[in-house]
């Protein structure tokens, strides 16, 4: 992550918080009264005066009602000589409010502290700090300069004065170097906060502790924060926490992909918050943070990586030797696959194409994210080995993202090398077994592990394979027929080159999967796979003993299939969003999402 | 002269004999030397004298002649000097055994009989080499004897046992007659054995016309039964005759030539009684007859038991008589069932002995014994773990021809075979004079199906080495597949691998640049140490990976249950502390034994591990060069 992100998204943050920490009906505002506090105990100082109660470790600060005379928080040195005084404004800096909102005034108290205080006693120097988590003017800054001039050096000729001035850049600048931790946060997060990072620091991503504890712990912090506070400074708040997690995390070997699972989840909520809530400056935050922190890091891992990517057999390094491996880095490959497609598919969605030059950018990013699974593909033959029915997501996001590129060969090439290596699975050429159609990974190890099919292990129907047939019916005729037949002949009915069956082998049952009329208010929150309705095709003959042409076949199935249920793609939402959910809850894609652009608009398509 | 008494049947040998009882018996002359014929003189006297054999019994049995295995114990002990006539102990010990019949009850000398199945082997044996000499000089109770020596045939029906039947036949025929009588109809197989001998050898016994008369009823007896075992036992009796009376063989011609060779038993029947009888009968007649016969009636059509008895016989002929003339009997009988773990014991022993003999017409009978069925020569040393010995005899041994024929032969099991052979004997090339007479589709053919067969690391180097000198001649596509194969086997074995064709790239260029193509590979993995895209782990592994090795131990747990029979004899403890152990064993603790961890090491080909469907896929692309090849060429073998 650039140094300009992380002060952009600090410099987000701090902006919008209100100068203290208060609780409101409307829910617990965070001030950067806190931020400050925490920046003086950063510096080693001792707090004298707070401007709220600190509460004990899970507990948001009260705020005091008592006058401060223009002091908000006041700190000693350790030895004792020097005297901090801050002086807070949650305002611009200008002409206009120098006086409306008390710089002046609150200066000028400020300058003239009680030194008769017992801590005084040692004192030799008082430094005033004004701390404005805005911007200014230059009128705003003479009046300062004004003032501070004229409050002298000295304060009763013995003990010096000094005044400092710290803009929104400054307490940024000094957030970035000398707070990026759990004690940015509203002190109702710090401890647990300070323990994701610890489980973040410790977990390898997709291990046993990462899937059990630590991402229901994420996703339960995300839900607390959100639900309680669903306003900017939440939303803003989730980026930051996003980038204290990676610095803290830096020594997990798995912490680049690991940060970046926890950046999905996050970004789930933000847009569950993003679809209830009307306020612009909110959905702004969502979407900036979409764009500059998820889609711009997903960019810059597989931009910094791309040479990693190119070697060939580079996912299977970290290999235990067993035959476990094989699922393994199908898992991972699958992973990348699906990030490259989201990457693809925000690219097309956010990237402006205003103009000319905007527009060539755009295609070049499109083209690279392009490449880069192409080349996964060439190099990582795990890329090609679904696993289990849920990775129709993952086929589909490598078939939209050559699509919209219009690489028609690459997308033909790709299906028929995934065709060959299926067919090697179908007809148990390998010990990888078949797609598993329940889309549990535990049975597809346990079948690898015991070389013996579980009892559940589903190879009996197939969205995925649907999926793929109706894939093909964005190629040229020849190649449509070509694929088509072949693909069902040899993996839907196991049937080799000469048409007989393979013994022992059961045709597949293709299924397509409607989902539910409110499928758009749930998909990010839950998975929806035991929603909706499912459509067999369990023979495409349309009478009995008829001569079966497939291509005819599925295309009057397809047509069937979305008459019976028109499915409408959410406007609210993007696209890389909703397959970005359909992934982390493992919920099956509407088929119209490969349909509409293949078949057009329902009884349009002409063959 | 020694007077001292047989003190106790503890003493380790008892010193013959019956001069030890000499004193006690009068009008016996005392010899001081022990050997020859005065000692048979000497047994034949007491034998025949009541009082002698009384104290003869009295001084081997100062307590009575015990009904126990006592009574062999102490026999078995009689020995006599070093230079003595081997058969003459066995002599003393049968008469002295017959000899219990005149001093016993028949009751109590036959339960001294039936003692004699409970000895131990070594006993056992020694009292069975004396059975002619008891059964020649003591009639038994039919009844019994038909019981008992079918016990015995059933311990073991070697020749010395028939040899004794012969011999109480000989001296009994009227009694052994009423034993064939009681064995009619029996189930049991070795009654069943003991009768058809019995049938066989009293048919060859010339005596008065009663005894022709009784013997004719019960042969009668068999010959009509409607039990067909019975009949069988009648046709094999003939073995038995032909035996005793060679002249008698022209019966078996008759015999044979009313057999229906269609009928499983009796195509069972002629087979056997040829075979049988081609092992002791010397007349030329009967061996023209027979051999004529075999080579007529044989084939692979054969019921597998029928080709059981072919392959016992030519194996016998083979050990006994070193007989050539008969393996092609087994080419003719091909296949065999792989379950007739019989035939596959005598086929693996004929084998070995070729090799013995002579190594090369070894190489040449395998040859022609895998081309006729080499897929199931594979299935039996794959599958059935058959062979072992045979390959533990080829060690070292001139193989690289045979193989070499094996692996460019167009017979596609052969090929298989050739590969299965020379991964096992860690073949290292082939002589350029295998390569004289090889076509280019032989040679395409090997690599194809070298392409699709598991081999190890040695197999795969020393193919594809083997193959340089013929590569550089073929066409272009070939030596791409080669280098493309190359490369693919270079990617997994690496360096161990490479190594040995760097010294070739001057004579065969292309190598170069795949050899540079592979060592890019694998330096460019060595750069991925840290990366971090495929740091992330899969939710489940670990849980599996437990699941796998569990499976993956009990699987070698009951392998090893199956492969050996020591699992069930012996006992397991299962000694789950400590890093050490030691044994309570007869009031002692044994030795401290530290727990030794073993292990060991398989090289798996990388690519096979990393991309299984891409192995899978050149394998069907190999067989799919390799019909090619076999369609559209024209084979000359």
């Amino acid at each position: 992550m650039t140094d300009n992100l992380i002060t952009s998204f600090l410099t987000n943050y701090i902006c919008c918080l209100p100068e203290r920490t208060r609780g409101e009906k409307s829910g617990k505002k965070f001030g950067f009264d806190w931020v400050i506090y925490n920046l003086a105990i950063a510096e080693s100082l001792i707090s004298v005066r707070l401007p709220f109660f600190r509460g004990a470790d899970d507990q948001t600060p009260t705020t005091k009602t008592e006058p401060e005379f223009g002091a908000d928080l006041i700190f000693l040195s350790p030895n004792k000589k020097k005297l901090v005084i801050f002086v807070l404004k949650a305002e611009k800096l200008k002409n206009s409010t120098w006086n409306s909102k008390n710089f002046d005034t609150d200066l000028r108290n400020a300058a003239a502290p009680d030194l008769s205080l017992p801590y005084c006693s040692e004192l030799e120097e008082v430094q005033i700090i004004l701390a404005y988590n805005q911007d200014e003017d230059q009128a705003g800054i003479k009046h300062y300069e004004l003032l501070t001039n004229s409050l002298g050096k000295k304060i009763q000729d013995k003990i010096s004065l000094s005044f400092e001035r710290w803009n929104l850049t400054t307490i940024t600048e000094n957030v970035k170097s000398k707070l990026l931790s759990s004690s940015l946060l509203p002190q109702e997060f710090f401890t647990r906060f300070n323990y994701l990072c610890a489980q973040f620091t410790d977990f390898i991503h997709g291990s046993d502790e990462w899937v059990k504890q630590f991402i229901p712990s994420w996703r339960l912090f995300l839900d607390k924060l959100l639900k309680e506070n669903p306003d900017e400074r939440s939303v803003r708040l989730i980026p930051v926490m996003l980038i204290i997690l990676r610095e803290k995390g830096s020594s997990n070997p798995s912490h680049e992909t690991g940060w970046l699972d926890l950046v999905e989840w996050a970004m789930l909520a933000l847009w569950d918050i993003h679809k209830t809530t009307q306020r612009l400056e909110v959905k702004a935050a969502i979407s900036d943070a979409w764009c500059h922190l998820y889609i711009s890091e997903l960019r810059q891992f597989y931009t910094n990586h791309e040479s990693e990517f190119a070697i060939e057999h580079s996912l299977e390094t970290r290999n235990w030797g067993t035959s476990l491996d094989n699922i393994v880095v199908s898992v991972i490959a699958h992973w990348h696959i699906a990030r490259l497609g989201i990457l693809s598919m925000s690219l097309t969605e956010f990237v402006s194409e205003e103009t000319v030059e905007m527009k060539e950018d755009k295609v070049a990013m499109l083209s690279q994210v392009g490449k880069w699974l192409v080349t996964l593909f060439n190099t990582n033959p795990s890329a090609y080995r679904p696993l289990l029915d849920i990775h129709h997501i993952e086929i589909f996001l490598t078939w939209r993202t050559l699509w919209q590129l219009e690489w028609k060969n690459n997308i033909y090439q790709w299906l028929c090398e995934l065709k060959n290596r299926l067919f090697m699975r179908r007809t148990k050429n390998t010990h990888i077994p078949f797609i598993e159609g329940n889309n549990s990974l535990e049975l597809v190890f346990e079948h690898v592990a015991t070389n013996k099919k579980p009892y559940e292990f589903n190879d009996n129907s197939s969205l995925l394979l649907l999926c793929l047939l109706e894939l093909c019916f964005c190629l040229e005729n020849e190649k449509r027929e070509e694929l088509i037949n072949s693909y069902y002949k040899n993996i839907v009915l196991a049937q080799v080159a000469d048409g007989k069956a393979i013994p022992n082998i059961e045709p597949i049952d293709l299924i397509c999967w409607n989902p539910p009329n409110d499928w758009s208010q749930k998909i990010l929150k839950k998975s929806l796979a035991r929603e909706g309705e499912c459509h067999c095709l369990a023979d495409i003959r349309l009478r009995p003993n008829e001569e079966i042409n497939v291509v005819t076949g599925i295309y009057n199935f397809v047509s069937e299939s979305r008459s019976v249920q028109k499915f409408e793609v959410p406007q609210d939402l993007p696209l890389s969003v909703i397959i970005l959910a359909c992934l982390k809850h493992q919920s099956p894609l509407p088929p119209e999402l490969w349909r509409l652009p293949i078949f057009g608009e329902i009884h349009n398509y002409v063959n | 002269m020694n007077n001292a008494p047989i003190e106790s049947t503890n003493s380790q040998e008892i010193p013959l004999l019956l001069s030890l009882t000499a004193t006690k018996i009068s009008n016996i002359e005392i010899y001081d030397d022990f050997v020859g014929k005065n000692i048979e003189k000497e047994l034949a006297i007491i034998t025949h004298n009541k009082e002698a054999l009384q104290q003869l019994f009295e001084s081997l049995f100062p307590s009575g002649i015990p009904l126990s295995i006592e009574f062999y114990i102490i026999i078995t002990k009689l020995s006599l000097p070093d230079n003595a006539d081997k058969d003459l102990i066995k002599k003393i010990r049968g008469k002295i055994w017959a000899s219990a019949n005149l001093v016993l009850s028949k009751e109590k000398f036959e339960e001294l009989l039936n003692l004699l199945l409970t000895l131990e082997w070594s006993k056992f044996f020694i009292m069975y080499s004396s059975l002619t000499n008891l059964l020649s000089n003591t009639q038994i109770d039919p009844r019994f004897a038909a019981i008992w020596l079918s016990r015995i045939a059933q311990r073991s029906p070697a020749d010395e046992f028939f040899n004794a039947v012969s011999a109480s036949c000989d001296s009994f025929p009227e009694n052994m007659v009423e034993v064939l009588n009681y064995l009619y109809e029996k189930e049991n197989s070795y009654e069943l054995i003991v009768a058809s001998f019995l049938l066989g050898k009293l048919r060859t016994i010339l005596k008065d016309m009663a005894f022709s008369q009784k013997f004719k009823k019960i042969e009668d007896r068999f010959i009509y039964s409607k039990n067909q075992k019975m009949l069988s036992i009648y046709r094999l009796s003939w073995v038995t005759s032909i035996k005793y009376a060679p002249e008698l063989w022209t019966k078996i011609q008759t015999l044979i030539k009313n057999l229906q060779l269609n009928v499983p038993d009796e195509q069972l029947d002629a087979f056997e009684i040829i075979c049988k009888s081609l092992q002791f009968s010397h007349s030329e007649e009967f061996l023209s007859f027979a051999q004529s016969w075999l080579k007529t009636n044989t084939s692979s059509e054969l019921f597998s038991s029928t080709k059981e008895i072919l392959v016992q016989f030519v194996w016998q002929q083979l050990d006994k008589n070193n007989q050539l003339i008969y393996l092609d009997l087994i080419l003719l009988i091909q296949s065999f069932d792989p379950k007739q773990k019989n035939l596959w014991r005598f086929l693996e022993s004929i084998l070995v002995h070729l090799q013995n003999k002579n190594i090369e017409y070894f190489n040449s009978f395998f040859f022609k014994l895998a081309k006729k069925d080499a897929e199931l020569l594979l299935i039996i040393m794959q599958k059935h773990q058959g062979f072992e010995w045979l390959f533990s005899e080829l060690e070292n041994k001139k193989l690289d021809m045979l193989i070499g024929k094996l692996v460019f032969s167009i017979d596609t099991h052969c090929r298989k075979l050739g590969f299965y052979l020379f991964e096992k004997f860690k073949i290292k090339g082939f002589l350029e004079d295998l390569f004289k007479d090889l076509e280019e589709i032989n040679v395409q053919l090997a690599f194809y199906e070298f392409q699709r067969s598991y081999l190890d690391s040695h197999a795969v180097t020393y193919f594809l080495l083997s193959l340089l000198p013929k590569i550089k001649i073929t066409n272009t596509d070939f030596q791409n597949d080669f280098i493309s194969e190359f490369l693919v086997q270079a990617k997994n074995y690496g360096d161990e691998f490479i190594k040995e064709f760097r010294p070739f790239i001057l004579e065969f260029p292309p190598l170069k640049e795949v050899i540079e193509k592979a060592d890019h590979y694998f330096s460019q993995l060595e750069s991925l140490k840290n990366t971090p895209i495929c740091e992330l782990v899969v939710f489940g592994r670990t849980q599996a990976e437990h699941l796998r090795i569990r499976n993956f131990t009990q699987q070698v747990d009951s392998f090893r249950k199956s492969y050996s029979p020591f699992e069930s004899i012996t006992k397991k403890i299962s000694i789950p502390y400590g890093d050490s152990w030691r044994i309570y064993n007869e009031g002692k603790l044994g030795e401290s034994v530290k727990f030794q961890r073993i292990s060991s090491s398989i090289r798996i080909p990388r690519l096979g591990y990393i991309d299984p469907e891409y192995i899978a896929i050149r394998i069907l692309n190999a067989s799919t060069k390799i019909t090619q090849l076999l369609f559209t060429t024209k084979i000359k073998e």
